[in-house]
């Protein structure tokens, strides 16, 4: 009853949900342990989202404890109701990812900016995911994280090996961001929140 | 591997250890003593469920050897199991073995334990770690407290050498002195809250009793003062003629009254059982009112609550299987006559050895193989009987279409849309549904409860119905999803909220909210009338299996029908549900009050093995409806044309009692009925009609198949045979009802009941019919009141029989001061008379009173349809007819 209603009520007042699905490539190995605290199986996307609730949820506690499984946390920003399901990013979860499809309305991809040897394995990540049925729809935005490396890939360079100029059929967005920092996180979001909006209900 | 004996061993096949690393995930360290051949990665992720870093601790239950991605091949062939699986009876166990023939290996259960442990000094604070043991055992909680300590000794010393000590200590373990109970021994156990039912089982216990020899007690009162001092009885052990030649005094009364309690004093204090048995000298009235004060207060021990202010007192209720060794009630005090005997012969003690930790093990001695863990249909019951329960129950998530008529299923929604959810989800296990128990930010090892509770309700707990167990899933993940998924009728738990938009499942049972969805797909996936999946009736609508039912009584009326079965989608079209609505129709109100009943018995604190016990009786009665069904609907003409086929497959033909006819030896019997009796057929054809679309459901299902196996079974394999002796107890307890009892079948009842039970496994078969939350023996206590000898005399006939047994004699104790009282009168006088008899003639006096003829002559002409509750003036025995529960108890405590 009570979920009916706030459903009616944001309809009226142009209230959202959205259900993301936030996946990345794990930055396990080399690359991370220089990265202070992402360096789990999880580390850029768990991370992101914890920044994520931390900035949004101000006194939220950031627990770094090791997630098994997945996360799934609400936020809302600017009137869109966010789910945002966070997946394990290792090579042995990845066939679960596809058990997440269905519903899907927003694919938040991280890319590691810096990791340059491992791009064409996320492009071809990226692709395989966007390719399922499930997916038809779905938004895109990719974050090109750790923009605060020496070294990393600009968004262009990211959006070009991605090769996102060649979808035609889909909204896409790419955005520099800092997860440590929480820099391009609301960037990336009201992208989407606005994106939504203006597709038909 | 290191088995120490052959006596113990084998409770323990496998130990596994995994852990979460945070660079590669779940990973399966340890696999002790050989690797199960099954892919790691599933045993890993089984093992450590989503979301364990939320909990401290947290326990996962799953089984093996369920479909291919989960069956073991081990490198190395395990040594073949000597002893017998979970001790089930023969008839499962041969069932096993054929299956086994086809390759099926036997179901392993896993028990596992998954901890995080905090550690400030570790790369993220914490790590998460898992161990688990495969067993046979389905009662897998007694291994808890031996996984807790072997992991803080991982903890400690991180070592495969952890998992080899803790395979060792649990294989270690003894049991080669439980008691194994034969299933009726167990239906009896479970029945019962008596905290000594079946002691003369535990040998360890008493070393002094040869269980069987000792049974045949003397009724000699001098006897019995002799052997007070004494322990062993072996003495009098068979020799019934002279016990019967001795001086029978009235004191006799009490043998019924005080010899367990004699039993359980001699073991214990000697002085204790002299001062009873002094009383058992002295003069029976002090003896036999203190050991009814007792056993009536613990035969009330299961009674419903009719009027909640009746139960007053802290004798009631609080007893719970799990917990023993406190003093409860009745059963507590009629123990604590013994002094210390504070043991709970529901299980089993002793203890399992770890690292020079002694942990006491309680082992249940009458779990079925379908009951697994410590589960809780308390929990379940409450869980889902919220107020919001109901408001979801035909609405659904947010990508489904709120509240659409649709999800109104004849399958599920027996009583339209005030159907319980709790038999919501009977009718989803029963008619093989796939059921999925969510709880997202639960332990896993919570959702895993739900779905064991889940097996038991619908197995009846394992007493009724199987072949829950190997499709279910306690704890799945995503894993290996659609290797579950694919298994029919799965049952899962889950704590992944991914689940909730699939489609895979019929009913999803929100654990969190509790809230039952059905799926919006169900009609898509279940379409009513086109056979659901059986061979050979592709035929017809429930509508039409339910035609025959109508014509034949010709009362119902059609709306009634369209109403309640047919739901159309436009009449349930609102979306709101009603709960348990008043006018929701008779054909709602069967399974309504059931489910009203246990809630006010949850609320009343009564103990879970009550609601078991009540549960199987529900299962047992769908059983019943299921065979009369059949019989209404399924063979029209044909039993005509191909002679005394049976027309069920599931139960006794039913039908009632036929007048003998004709001269010959056998003219004072009638024919027995048999089957489902209902009191009132209008009502019962009703019921039928309710349960007409779930019985259809389950004809299509293994378990169904299952038990076609298990009642073939049961009819050549029973130990007394030939008749329907449940339907002669639903008779004799409803003898004054509607359908009146005449003196001749009365009489053919008792003589058959009296001529079938014989010995042991009869005795408790007869037993395993009588609950004593309805009262025991009370209903063949009343053919000690008939107006006609033979009767009473066969209803002695079937009474010394039990006595011959500790358990009976349990029974007889709780049977209500007036009935004892009868009993002993009569049988003394026949003593008496049969002496008299001996003396006179030099018969044998055996002749005299097992035979019937002397009496069967006179009464032959005298058969009329004279009922049977009323014809005799005793008050007391009638109004026990018409409520066993209530009234019977006022008695009760009034003397």
């Amino acid at each position: 009853m009570g979920a009916n209603l706030s459903k009616a009520l944001g309809k009226i007042f142009g209230n959202k949900e959205m259900r993301l699905l936030m996946l990345g490539l794990d930055a396990a190995g080399k690359t991370s342990k220089s990265y202070n605290f992402c360096k789990s199986a999880f580390t850029l996307t768990s991370f992101f989202l914890t920044a994520i609730l931390y900035k949004l949820k101000l006194n939220q506690s950031v627990t770094t404890i090791p997630t098994v499984g997945f996360n799934v946390e609400t936020v809302t920003y600017r009137n869109v109701k966010f789910n945002v399901w966070d997946v394990g990013g290792q090579d042995k979860i990845r066939p679960l990812w596809r058990h997440y499809y269905t519903g899907t309305q927003g694919l938040v991809y991280v890319i590691d900016s810096q990791d340059r040897a491992r791009i064409v394995e996320a492009k071809q990540e990226l692709h395989r995911i966007l390719g399922d049925r499930e997916m038809k729809e779905c938004l895109l935005l990719v974050f090109a994280n750790k923009q605060d490396l020496p070294g990393a890939m600009s968004p262009a360079e990211v959006t070009e090996k991605l090769g996102l100029h060649n979808m035609r059929d889909r909204s896409w967005y790419v955005h520099p961001s800092c997860a440590t920092t929480g820099e391009g996180l609301f960037e990336g979001l009201q992208w989407l929140s606005q994106t939504v909006k203006k597709q038909k209900s | 591997m290191t088995m120490s004996s052959p006596s113990s061993g084998n409770h323990c096949s496998f130990v596994l250890l995994a852990e979460f690393d945070i660079f590669e995930g779940a990973q399966l360290k340890y696999q002790f003593p050989q690797p199960l051949g099954i892919d790691e990665s599933v045993l890993a992720m089984s093992m450590l469920p989503d979301g364990a870093e939320a909990q401290l601790d947290d326990w996962t239950i799953f089984f093996l050897n369920q479909t291919e991605f989960n069956t073991i091949e081990p490198v190395l062939a395990l040594e073949t199991d000597s002893d017998s699986y979970l001790e089930e009876d023969h008839a499962r166990e041969q069932e096993r073995g054929k299956e086994k023939k086809k390759k099926k290996k036997e179901l392993l259960c896993v028990l596992n334990l998954v901890r995080t442990k905090h550690d400030k000094t570790l790369d993220r604070g914490a790590k998460v770690l898992a161990l688990a043991i495969c067993t046979r055992h389905p009662y897998i909680q007694i291994f808890k407290p031996v996984l807790l300590i072997a992991l803080d000794d991982y903890l400690l010393n991180p070592s495969q050498d952890v998992l080899a000590r803790l395979f060792d200590a649990v294989n270690a373990i003894d049991f080669s002195v439980a008691p194994v109970l034969s299933r009726d021994e167990k239906l009896v156990m479970r029945m019962s809250e008596r905290k000594d039912i079946f002691a003369e089982k535990h040998k360890h216990l008493y070393p002094s009793h040869s269980s069987s020899t000792t049974q045949h007690k003397s009724s000699n009162s001098d006897s019995s003062v002799n052997n007070q001092g004494i322990p062993i009885r072996s003495t009098a052990k068979d020799d019934i003629d002279p016990s019967f030649t001795g001086d029978v005094s009235f004191g006799s009364a009490v043998w019924v009254g005080d010899e367990s309690a004699f039993d359980i004093s001699s073991t214990t204090s000697d002085s204790d059982g002299a001062t009873d048995g002094a009383s058992t000298v002295i003069g029976s009235t002090r003896q036999r009112s203190s050991t009814d004060a007792s056993s009536s207060s613990s035969s009330s021990h299961l009674h419903l609550p009719r009027i909640p202010i009746s139960r007053a007192g802290s004798s009631f209720g609080s007893h719970d299987s799990t917990v023993s060794g406190t003093k409860v009630g009745g059963t507590s005090s009629y123990m604590g006559a013994g002094g210390t005997m504070v043991h709970d012969t529901h299980f089993f003690n002793t203890t399992v050895e770890y690292n020079d930790h002694k942990l006491p093990i309680k082992m249940p001695l009458s779990t079925f193989s379908e009951e697994v863990g410590d589960y809780s249909l308390i929990t379940l019951i409450r869980t889902f009987s919220q107020p919001t329960s109901f408001s979801s129950s035909s609405s659904s998530t947010a990508s489904h279409s709120s509240s659409h008529p649709s999800l109104i299923h004849p399958h599920l929604h027996t009583s339209g849309l005030s159907t319980h959810p709790i038999i919501i989800l009977f009718n989803a296990l029963v008619t093989g549904k796939n059921i999925i128990f969510l709880g997202h930010k639960r332990p896993a090892g919570e959702v895993s409860l739900f779905v064991l509770a889940a097996c038991a309700l619908g197995s009846g707990c394992g007493a009724v119905l199987r072949g829950f167990v190997e499709r279910a899933f306690p704890y799945a993940n995503l894993n290996n999803r659609d290797e579950w998924e694919s298994v029919p009728a799965y049952i899962a738990g889950v704590t992944n909220p991914i689940f909730e938009a699939s489609r895979s499942w019929d009913l999803l049972c929100d654990i969190s909210t509790g809230t039952v969805t059905v799926s919006k797909d169900i009609w898509t996936k279940w379409p009513v009338g086109a056979g659901m999946g059986m061979s050979g009736y592709t035929g017809g609508a429930a509508a039409s299996l339910i035609a025959p039912l109508l014509t034949r009584t010709g009362t119902l009326k059609a709306e009634a029908l369209s109403d309640e079965v047919q739901k159309d989608p436009g009449s349930g079209g609102k979306g709101e549900v009603k709960y348990a609505s008043p006018d929701s129709g008779g054909v709602a109100s069967a399974d309504n009050m059931f489910i009203e009943d246990i809630k006010t018995a949850i609320e009343f604190h009564y103990g879970e093995s009550l609601v078991r016990v009540r549960f199987m009786e529900y299962v047992m009665r769908f059983v019943k409806l299921a065979s009369r069904y059949e019989e209404e609907t399924y063979t029209p003409g044909l039993a005509e044309k191909e002679g005394n086929k049976p027309k069920t497959k599931v139960g006794y033909p039913s039908s009632p009692f036929m007048d003998g006819q004709g001269g010959g030896a056998n003219a004072y019997f009638g024919q027995l009925g048999s089957g489902l009796v209902f009191n009132d057929e209008a009502s019962g054809i009703k019921e039928l009609v309710a349960n007409a679309s779930r019985i259809e459901g389950w004809r299509g299902t293994n378990s169904y198949r299952y038990f076609v196996e298990d009642f073939a079974h049961h009819l050549a394999h029973a130990p007394i045979r030939n008749f329907d002796v449940f339907h002669q107890i639903l008779r004799l307890k409803h003898a004054s009802g509607a359908r009146k009892m005449s003196d001749a079948e009365a009489y053919t009842i008792m003589k058959c009941l009296a001529d079938g039970v014989k010995g042991y496994d009869q005795a408790v078969e007869l037993l395993s019919y009588l609950t004593p939350h309805s009262g025991g023996l009370l209903p063949l206590a009343f053919g000690l009141f008939h107006q006609r000898e033979g009767v009473r005399d066969a209803t002695i006939d079937l009474f010394n029989q039990l006595r011959a047994y500790p358990v009976g004699i349990l029974y007889l104790q709780s049977l209500n001061h007036f009935q004892r009282y009868a009993y002993v009168r009569l049988a003394h006088a026949r003593e008496v008379k049969g002496r008299k008899m001996a003396e006179q003639s030099q018969y044998p006096y055996q002749q005299s009173y097992t035979g019937q003829q002397p009496y069967i002559g006179q009464q032959q002409t005298q058969y009329a349809s004279v009922p049977f509750g009323r014809s005799h003036s005793n008050s007391s025995a009638s109004m026990g007819f018409s409520s066993p529960l209530g009234t019977g108890n006022g008695i009760l405590n009034a003397g």
